[in-house]
């Protein structure tokens, strides 16, 4: 009776996910996120004077802030999305991706350009200073001098490329669908569309184009939209997809969740310039960044409100279901940084805050506390999946979430307060010395709440390691995307 | 799983209340902004910096406004809660053909469900039994 319930044309999971590259993905993604870590460490020892690496050129904190910000956006972030994409996008539209070669291709060279923009932030200045054949090229091994654009510019055309090579793999098996569409599926077309188009707009519009406070507003389009144009659509479209999954009913209002998809869509392009209020852009367009970023944050009300209604009712699963719990925590995180968006973009408040930790902790909350542990709790189901065995430690797990969520709140409430004594220090004309030492508290504890992240991170990795053991120990088989399904498990039409 | 809900024309008028008193003030905000850059551009002498700003901005959006009008026209959303249900249903049917052992440990596979529903159709163990659309 069950098996007349699977039509015979139905494609089999083993036909469409090629599980391999979702562990590549991910394993990678977590060794990005512990070099990142560790560059944040060395940054946070360095202001309160603790470094153990003084003094050594390559390791100067200067260029590992680069290799923080950096590799936790495009190593940690993008490979972990790729992964959860590879499985999400072909169950979600019942056809693979469109080649899987392209995939293993795309994963070789993501890794490529991601090494040389390593290779480039922390050799880079130092060859090109020291070998004479360097220093004559026409172009800059180092970073590039764009907040979040640091890649590169020798590396920027290989990056570009690789994320058009990504747009094509997955949107040739989306645009094949028929139907109305899921709105995961909306945000993941959108995602390959604008990330494409904002890594060209930031990395080459105020390298050979524009100059000045032109090349400046384009900068601060290009920071804000890395978040909300490629970050954002993906972490809530793989959230429309995982939480039905796991609560076992479906989003409260799919009417609701495009409302949302399209307010975005419409609402979001202009917000950049809010970066630089009280720069010398011109008013009128720091005004319109103000408007368009709270038309923004009242738009993602609307996603806010969808999934506290679909878990209504069945809140224990907070409680019992740790993916649920690392999902919902994450959207909680969002709605504070939503709130302190809308907030902090008004001229008023950027009067206090502009310049101080406070950005730095809401940049915190964004990045780990919503879309770092949205993808840590994707890990968190898929791992067990994907290697046919139960978590080696459920013990471990609860040890990952709560250091990882309890250490960044500590971390950003941390830094989100600091930033209003910083603006008064500074506004009251101080020595800049005085805020130095006034932030070194604050600073101190932002070293420990990061250790603790990092420890839960710790106990993750070993829990991955003996979870993989246990089902290697097992023997276990795993999907790579091209076993045809045995004809005579196929049932027949009902 | 629970299919005890509100019934449906509560969420749609939910729906709609907050369509419209999210997007019409967002709306009129952003729309009179974006005006004024248009007008700055023509008649100020600064007007030329909002020009990167206005073709970034049609740049990412003005293909997503074609993009709507295609979904509109060709009838994206004439059933618009349907796909929450049609990826629930798919993935049913993906995880009851998976092996038992692939099903994870944290109760988001749906293909065990059908064992004890297997007499009803996909979308009758998902849908809201209130739900008229």
């Amino acid at each position: 009776m069950i098996d007349k319930l699977a039509k015979a044309e139905d494609p089999r999971h083993e036909q469409l996910v090629d599980e391999p590259i979702v562990v590549a993905y991910f394993l990678l993604a977590l060794g990005y996120l512990a070099l990142s870590m560790l560059a944040g460490l060395l940054m946070a020892t360095q202001l309160v004077h603790w470094n153990p690496l003084n003094g050594i050129e390559l390791l100067s904190p200067g260029r590992w802030r680069m290799i923080h910000t950096n590799v936790v956006a495009y190593g940690f972030l993008a490979n972990a999305f790729l992964g959860a994409l590879h499985w999400s996008v072909p169950r979600l539209v019942l056809k693979p991706v469109l080649d899987r070669r392209l995939s293993w291709f795309i994963l070789v060279a993501w890794q490529v350009v991601l090494l040389c923009t390593f290779f480039g932030i922390v050799f880079g200045p130092t060859l090109q200073a020291n070998i004479a054949a360097l220093e004559r090229l026409p172009f800059s091994l180092g970073a590039q001098g764009i907040e979040w654009g640091e890649t590169p510019t020798w590396i920027d055309p290989l990056a570009l490329a690789g994320l058009l090579l990504v747009a094509v793999n997955f949107m040739g098996p989306i645009v094949r669908t028929k139907g109305p569409m899921y709105v995961s599926a909306w945000y993941f077309i959108a995602a390959f569309v604008w990330t494409f188009l904002t890594y060209a707009m930031g990395n080459f519009l105020p390298q050979y184009w524009l100059a000045g406070t032109s090349a400046g507003a384009v900068g601060g389009l290009f920071i804000h939209d890395l978040v909300g144009l490629f970050v954002t659509p993906l972490g809530w479209g793989l959230v429309y997809y995982f939480v039905p999954i796991l609560l076992q009913k479906p989003i409260w209002s799919h009417g609701l969740s495009l409302v949302g998809f399209w307010g975005l869509a419409f609402f979001y392009p202009l917000n950049g310039i809010h970066h630089f209020l009280y720069t010398p852009i011109p008013m009128f367009l720091q005004y319109g960044a103000i408007i368009s970023t709270i038309a923004v944050e009242m738009v993602v009300t609307t996603v806010i409100v969808n999934f506290f209604a679909t878990i209504w009712g069945s809140g224990r699963q907070l409680i019992t279901n740790l993916p649920v719990r690392w999902f919902y925590t994450g959207m909680v995180f969002y709605g504070l940084t939503c709130l302190q968006c809308a907030m902090q973009t008004t001229l008023t408040f950027q009067a206090l805050i502009h310049f101080t930790d406070w950005v730095v902790g809401h940049a915190h909350m964004v990045m780990f506390g919503v879309f770092s542990l949205w993808l840590l709790g994707i890990m968190t189901y898929l791992f067990p999946r994907l290697w046919r065995t139960e978590w080696y430690s459920k013990e471990l797990l609860e040890y990952h979430y709560w250091l990882s969520s309890v250490g960044l709140l500590v971390m950003a409430a941390d830094l989100i307060l600091l930033g209003p004594f910083q603006g008064y220090y500074w506004a009251s004309l101080q020595p800049w010395e005085v805020s130095v030492d006034g932030s070194q508290p604050f600073w101190m504890l932002r070293v420990f709440a990061g250790l603790a992240m990092l420890a839960g991170q710790l106990c993750f990795f070993y829990n991955i390691y003996m979870t993989w053991r246990r089902s290697r120990a097992q023997g276990v088989p795993v999907s790579t995307g091209t076993q045809q399904a045995p004809p005579a498990e196929v049932a027949p039409q009902a | 799983m629970s299919t005890q809900r509100k019934p449906f024309h509560t969420r749609s008028v939910v729906v709609a209340l907050m369509a419209l008193a999210i997007l019409v003030p967002s709306l009129y905000g952003f729309g009179t902004k974006f005006l004024e850059f248009i007008a700055l551009y023509r008649g100020d002498a600064d007007g030329a910096f909002a020009i990167s700003p206005i073709l970034n901005y049609l740049l990412a959006s003005l293909g997503f406004l074609f993009l709507f009008g295609w979904a509109v026209m060709s009838g994206m959303f004439h059933d618009i809660e349907r796909p929450k249900y049609t990826m629930l249903e798919n993935e049913a049917r993906l995880d009851h053909s998976a092996p038992p052992n692939s099903r994870g440990q944290f109760g988001g596979s749906l293909g065990r469900r059908l064992s004890g529903e297997a007499d009803l159709p996909y979308s009758s163990r998902f849908r809201d039994p209130h739900e008229h659309d």
